[in-house]
């Protein structure tokens, strides 16, 4: 073999290397899908587990909604409002403690019938040990639950559910609950198929591959067809769902676009019909433009305190720390995405919750508190660190707060940003000052946002090191309460006293800023940002 | 006398090992004939001196944030007015009429001869205030943002380098100089290390010991040095078979000595031509950091952060890109244009490979 | 030649373990917690899954059990992808990186070796200086500029091509050249300084004096000699394409190997971590011994030796 004929063998190799590889098909672009009835969403990351027991965060709610239902589904308008899924009706008895839910004749997408034991499988399943469900402690609402879940029992059959016969199933609840039905609307609570689970590792199997596509079954409307991690997930449409008839949709392409700029090029592009999040650098640019939309959510953004070390465990300095944060000017400057500055700690939407409002910025009062308690002009106030995880939202916001209390009280605090998983572990050690944190409302009840501050067999798990028994009586009244007023009365008290100790500072309550194709109808406002894909359609 | 006779002796041959001194001065001679060479060598010493001496006469400081006078083109046109807590603001023109589409007729004359005006009992005037490269998404100066993240830049760039040939000539100049097995050896272990995965390698310490800049420095000047013992290495071969190391050896000067007195004088023409080349590539390498999240800590800035965030951002606020950008692109030009002239003076054969 | 392969795989063993062996402790001892979550995770279930990941065991049996599993080319489980075991990962994210490599070395050479040629053969000219300048820019900006701004000028304005996903033949364009922009800046320098050096050896002096056309000249004399230091290049390059894709595959939304390593790395999934380091240094390894292969086989003088 001559030079040439070898150079050229390397080439010719080289080339074939690269058209062997080969290249999939394309996917349609917005108006081919429009036409065919295919939606395709920006996701937002790759979701953890598409296993209604184990999710842990909305991208992969998003996609298990589409997967599998519930006794309760998601309501076309409002999160508040109860929409009959896998069960048909129901009643409740004894001040809401017990519930019957009386199943339809619906089917798992494999064609077997949905019963009543079906679901008293999944609870078991949720409540084992070794599964480890991020989400196990929702479940407690069950009697017995919790003693079961933590090994104090081992009779599954104590536990508050059972199934009276194949289409009716009963619960026995801790407490009164009348929130129940909207708890139910959470992934956790739904049901799956036993026999796949028992065939791909049984019950408390973390590693199960029943989630992928051809293992899967689910009692949704859609069902999966096509997994490509980081690039795809796509579902198509189930012709055993209960409700088929009534599904708009052929099927759902799900890309798990995490930057939030690349997503918006697609959506530019023509490549998607609904994004997850429009970057606020944008917002300015879509404002007033069909395609734009700004959504409530029931999500709180706040600075958790460290209560345990001086000077921040003097309430006085917490709320001096507060009173000098002009929250209109992170919103309308900073944050721009059309947020509420927070007045309180629970966001506004929960019907009939009224909680008190006492925060406002009043840096003068701030000064006083902040000279009461032996810092006056910020005199000998320690270095205090906040703290982070790595992004730039809350970098500009950091930054703020940070010049804002140089400015007001004279105090200095240092930045300090980690990435997540550091920062979750830095935060959960304690071993922080002031630790940005945001929490989002899984249900429509402000418990949701209250539980997290009560302190359970003398163990806080609010990472502040803040306990205040008076607090935890009035959850736990609530919790008893028979009437929903005065569930809510308990509560509200209850939240004036952490507002008034202050373990934690309210920033502001959250907006959803999207952009959504105008032909896609039904994707309405909804607080959980919890959508039913049967109600999605498209009209031009 | 034998002493006698061989102090002269050393003599000349200090007198030959200053030799590649003259080709030193010879090689500047041709280097200031590289007019692209000498123009690349200036920009450099300016871009230098905006950045370390500028903030002295820069009235902003890169972390202050004027909250009303977010992410403004440059040279806008600034209004001030005092607000409700006495407060002195700031808010560029042209965002002050997209906020307030109320605006009178009057008013907006007013507002476009620069008149003072009153506006929801707030008085506003026009501002002498110019932000010449603009400000960022929370109201910061960036020219002096590109000031401050210069100095960290070009800090971790020279750094990084000053580890890398540190690290690089002395395993190099040992592994030429002693020669045989441990040579073979070393290189061998060069040759090793070349084949790991740097960028992941200085990601995983990046994670492991958390960052700071002086991490980045180590980080980055740990993995980066394998070039220059190569270099070193080779150069020392050949240098040691010439007469003066030869002699020096013969008459008893020890290794070490050596090595510094008649090596590393000679290696200083590719090493100055590595370090001008390896500059810009250590600047991208924290760039790329900096685009992961693991590079400096807020509020500081680098260059690479800047442009991260702008390339983010390069729809809504162009200039947050193109500034920050324009000033790394072309201090990575005049190093490369003044590598590539240096190498072609001091006639340093092909250094990158 | 048979045991000169032999000699370079014995060679490669101790230096594969050795990155093991580095990484698994470096990786083991980073701070984080793989399980911390947003909703504080009870004690006791914290635990039951770090004895299901065998993460409550001492180091040096974790390392143990690490190597065992390895020896099997078992490289374990992600934590962050629920169930899903890393060789699993692998075999589906890395051709998509391969190809993205391949295709961006193709965009480089294809660039940068005809750059080369012209700029040497019109040494200080305008076709010198007009291609090495533009060659500079690739070097001079980062991937995670060039991308996201051909993504809005041929993406979003034009609209040729998709600006995120990895389906279609034309998907592919736009990671490629992003990713091969930078590669070939170098091999147009490269190419250049060889076939400067190259035209300057007498052999070249003779074919120019015996009258043959400059065409012949560069390109069936010159170039097999000036071509060699790219050819040393392309190893080097190779592992930086496919091991340092991910910013690429961030900007264009490509299912790559680069990003579970760096999402591994930011979400301390211990085993995807190990797992793609590991496969990527063994990769690297793997194709320097098929370069110096290559170089053997291309030069006469080395195949002697």
């Amino acid at each position: 073999m001559t030079y040439t004929d070898r150079f050229k063998l390397v080439s010719l190799a080289f080339l074939g290397a690269i058209l062997l590889s080969g290249c999939g098909g394309g996917i349609p672009n917005a108006d081919e899908a429009a036409e065919q009835g295919i939606l395709l969403i920006g996701n937002g990351a790759e979701p953890e587990s598409i296993d209604p027991h184990l999710f842990t965060g909305h991208p992969d709610a998003t996609i298990i909604a589409s997967l599998t239902e519930g006794l309760i589904a998601y309501h076309e308008f409002d999160d508040s409002l109860p929409e009959p899924g896998i069960a048909e009706s129901w009643e409740s008895h004894d001040n809401a403690q017990r519930w019957i839910f009386h199943l339809r004749d619906a089917q798992w997408s494999n064609g077997a019938p949905v019963v009543a034991d079906d679901f008293v499988y999944s609870f078991k399943r949720v409540l084992s040990k070794a599964l480890a469900s991020e989400f196990a402690s929702m479940l407690y609402l069950m009697k017995n639950a919790r003693a079961y879940h933590t090994g104090e029992i081992d009779d599954f059959s104590q536990v508050g559910v059972k199934a009276v016969d194949d289409k009716t199933l009963e619960f026995n609840l801790e407490g009164p609950s009348p929130h129940f039905l909207s708890v139910l609307t959470h992934p956790t609570w739904y049901p799956v198929h036993q026999d796949t689970i028992e065939s791909f590792g049984g019950i408390d199997n973390r590693i199960s591959q029943w989630t992928r596509p051809g293992n899967y079954v689910g009692t949704g409307p859609f069902v999966l067809e096509e997994w490509v991690t980081n690039q795809i997930i796509k579902v198509r449409k189930n012709p055993l769902y209960w409700d088929a008839d009534n599904v708009a949709l052929e099927g759902i392409y799900f890309f798990p676009i995490s930057d939030l700029h690349t997503e918006n090029r697609s959506f530019e592009n023509g490549q998607l019909h609904l994004t997850k999040e429009l970057p606020s650098d944008l917002i300015d640019k879509y404002k007033g433009e069909p395609t734009y939309r700004n959504d409530p959510a029931i999500i709180v953004y706040y600075y958790m305190i460290n209560t345990t070390r001086p000077p921040l465990d003097d309430v006085r300095v917490r709320q001096a720390l507060s009173l000098a944060l002009d929250r209109r000017s992170i919103t309308d400057d900073v944050v721009r995405r059309g947020e509420t500055p927070a007045t309180g700690y629970t966001p506004p939407g929960f019907t009939n919750y009224d909680p008190p409002t006492p925060l406002r910025y009043d840096p003068d009062k701030a000064r006083e508190l902040l000279a009461e308690a032996g810092f006056p002009n910020g005199e000998g106030f320690p270095l205090k660190q906040i703290l982070f995880n790595n992004h730039s939202g809350h970098q500009a916001i950091a930054e703020a707060i940070q010049q804002m209390w140089k400015e007001t009280l004279n105090i200095d605090v240092e930045l300090f940003n980690q990435e997540w998983k550091v920062y979750l572990d830095t935060r959960n050690r304690m071993d922080y000052d002031i630790a940005r944190a945001g929490w989002v409302g899984d249900f429509m009840d402000p418990d949701t946002f209250l539980q997290i501050w009560i302190t359970e067999e003398n163990d806080s798990l609010n990472d502040t090191g803040w306990s205040n028994p008076e607090y935890d009586s009035l959850l736990r009244k609530g919790y008893q309460a028979n009437s929903i007023e005065e569930r809510y009365r308990n509560f509200e008290i209850a939240e004036g006293i952490m507002l008034e100790e202050l373990p934690c500072i309210p920033i502001y309550w959250y907006r959803r800023p999207f952009l959504i194709d105008p032909r896609l109808k039904g994707w309405n406002p909804k607080q959980l940002d919890a959508h039913h894909f049967k109600f999605l359609r498209f009209e031009n | 006398m034998k002493s006698a006779r061989i102090t002269p002796s050393i003599e000349t041959m200090e007198s030959i090992a200053e030799t590649p001194r003259s080709l030193w001065t010879d090689a500047m001679l041709r280097l200031r004939k590289n007019h692209l060479a000498v123009a690349s060598f200036w920009i450099f010493v300016g871009i230098t001196l905006f950045c370390f001496i500028g903030p002295l006469f820069h009235p902003y400081a890169p972390d202050n944030q004027n909250r009303t006078l977010r992410a403004t083109p440059p040279f806008a046109e600034i209004l001030e007015y005092e607000d409700a807590f006495g407060k002195l603001n700031q808010i560029s023109k042209a965002d002050f009429q997209t906020r307030n589409r109320d605006l009178t007729a009057e008013i907006l004359a007013e507002v476009e001869n620069d008149q003072p005006f009153e506006y929801k009992g707030v008085e506003y005037s026009r501002s002498t205030a110019t932000y010449v490269m603009g400000t960022d998404g929370h109201g910061r100066d960036v020219m002096a943002r590109i000031m401050q993240g210069g100095r960290i830049s070009l800090g971790v760039g020279f750094l990084a380098t000053m580890i890398s040939l540190f690290i690089g000539v002395t395993y190099g100049s040992i592994s030429g100089y002693q020669g045989g097995r441990l040579d073979a050896f070393m290189m061998r272990a060069v040759e090793i290390l070349y084949s790991l995965p740097f960028t992941i390698f200085v990601i995983l310490l990046m994670v492991v010991f958390g960052r700071s800049i002086i991490m980045i420095f180590i980080a980055i000047g740990a993995v980066e040095w394998l070039t220059m013992a190569r270099i070193t290495r080779n150069q020392v071969l050949q240098l040691k078979e010439q007469e003066f190391a030869l002699a020096a050896k013969a008459i008893g000067v020890s290794t070490p000595t050596i090595i510094r007195k008649h090596m590393i004088p000679n290696l200083l023409g590719p090493i100055v031509v590595y370090a001008t080349l390896s500059i810009p590539a250590i600047m991208i390498l924290e760039s790329i950091l900096s685009f992961l999240g693991l590079g400096v800590q807020p509020p500081d800035a680098s260059w690479g952060s800047l442009i991260s965030d702008g390339a983010q951002k390069m729809t809504a606020y162009p200039w947050l890109l193109f500034v920050p950008a324009s000033f790394f692109s072309i201090t990575l030009f005049a190093m490369n244009f003044l590598g590539d002239g240096l190498r072609d003076a001091l006639d340093v054969k092909s250094s990158k490979d | 030649m048979l045991s000169f392969i032999l000699n370079r795989l014995l060679q490669a063993i101790p230096t594969v373990w050795a990155i093991i062996t580095i990484t698994f402790f470096l990786v083991m001892t980073a701070p984080g917690d793989p399980f911390s979550a947003e909703r504080e995770m009870r004690e006791e279930t914290r635990q039951q899954l770090a004895a299901h990941y065998g993460l409550d065991k001492p180091l040096l049996v974790q390392y143990g059990l690490y190597l065992k599993n390895l020896a099997t080319f078992d490289l374990g489980l992600s934590f962050k992808q629920e169930g899903r075991r890393i060789n699993d990962i692998i075999v589906e994210s890395f051709p998509v990186s391969l190809e993205l490599g391949l295709l961006a070395m193709t965009v480089a050479l294809l660039v940068g070796v005809p750059a080369g040629i012209l700029a040497a053969s019109r040494k200080n000219t305008v076709l010198d200086y007009a291609p090495m300048s533009t060659a500079m820019v690739g070097i001079c900006m980062p991937t995670f500029v060039i991308g996201p701004i051909l993504g809005l000028v041929f993406g979003v304005w034009l609209g040729w091509f998709n600006v995120a996903g990895w389906f279609s033949w034309e998907d592919r364009v736009l990671p490629a050249v992003t990713l091969g922009l930078a590669y070939a800046a170098y091999i147009a320098r490269l190419t250049r300084a060889g076939m400067l050096e190259t035209l300057g050896l007498d052999y070249i002096r003779t074919a120019k004096a015996k009258g043959l056309p400059e065409k012949t000249i560069v390109f069936k004399h010159a170039l097999r000699g000036g071509i060699m230091p790219v050819v040393s290049y392309l190893g080097p390059a190779m592992a930086g394409m496919i091991s340092g894709s991910f910013v690429v595959e961030t900007v264009f939304q490509v299912p790559g190997l680069g990003r579970h390593f760096i999402d591994g790395a930011l979400n301390r999934d211990y085993f995807m971590i190990l797992g793609t380091t590991i496969f990527y240094a063994t990769l690297i390894v793997g194709a320097n011994l098929l370069v110096d292969l290559v170089h053997t086989a291309l030069d006469p003088k080395l195949r002697k030796a």
